[in-house]
């Protein structure tokens, strides 16, 4: 009887679990892990990022053309940094505000065979960065701070025209859900 | 809110302002999205994520959102705390 009830426990624990569900990606209602950067943290600092930008002198006016430099990701999490790029690229082309060069093979061939006379943008600005991770823990109390750095280079000059930084910091003992 | 304030970037976009204070005894987390509306009354821009802004009691914060887009007339602040 009692080998029967911890059977019957041990099935109602396991039925008990979430099931997978859909989230809206930009609610409050995301994980929150103490070990990576999320998706939600990539949206924040873009965001921020991206106002950041586009109030520096260089956006006043126009549509400048951009050319995507390196992002370095120096955390020990793996993930594409295309994931905060995109943050700021998406909104900022679809509003017109940048022109921004393609950067794969087929475009640098077109502009290699178009010539010096065709009408081909060139790069006035480049948007080059680095993500950097740095933890500590107090006790059971882990905390993790992200910093995404962000600089725009004009290149005519060759000098930083705009450099911004964000710290994303997440501290608790384990991952949760929610903000 | 103690304030908003709206001006015009030199590119002539609009550009708003606000002063959030937490005026509790606990720490709040505020977050914090932006909606930018037309002149007509179209949405015009929004945006796709909450800026999350942890606070201090008595912390005064301000927080700036500039529109991409020159026909964005008018700023929905949303905002959320715990």
């Amino acid at each position: 009887m009692n080998k029967l009830s911890l059977l019957a426990c041990a099935v109602l624990i396991v039925g008990c679990g979430t099931p997978a569900t859909y989230k809206d990606p930009s609610g409050r209602e995301l994980v929150v892990s103490l070990d990576k950067v999320n998706i939600q943290d990539f949206a924040t600092a873009g965001s921020q990022m991206l106002q950041s930008m586009i109030s520096s002198p260089s956006f006043s006016k126009g549509a400048p053309v951009l050319q995507l430099g390196s992002i370095t990701n120096d955390t020990a999490d793996n993930f594409d940094t295309a994931l905060l790029l995109s943050k700021l690229t998406v909104p900022l082309v679809n509003a017109n505000r940048v022109t921004l060069l393609d950067n794969d093979a087929t475009a640098n061939a077109a502009r290699a065979t178009s010539g010096s006379n065709a009408n081909v943008p060139r790069a006035e600005y480049v948007l080059k960065g680095k993500i950097l991770e740095d933890r500590s823990n107090a006790g059971s109390t882990r905390q993790s701070s992200f910093v995404f750095q962000l600089t725009l280079v004009e290149i005519k000059r060759g000098v930083a025209v705009w450099t911004e930084e964000k710290i994303v910091t997440k501290q608790g003992t384990k991952n949760a859900v929610g903000f | 809110m103690l304030a908003a304030r709206k001006s015009k970037t030199d590119g002539g976009y609009t550009r708003v302002q606000f002063d959030l204070r937490n005026g509790a005894y606990l720490r709040q987390t505020i977050n914090v999205s932006f909606e930018w509306i037309a002149a007509d009354g179209t949405v015009t821009e929004s945006q796709p994520n909450w800026i999350v802004t942890p606070l201090e009691p008595g912390a005064l914060t301000t927080v700036t959102a500039t529109a991409l887009k020159a026909q964005s007339a008018e700023c929905r602040l949303r905002l959320i705390s715990r």
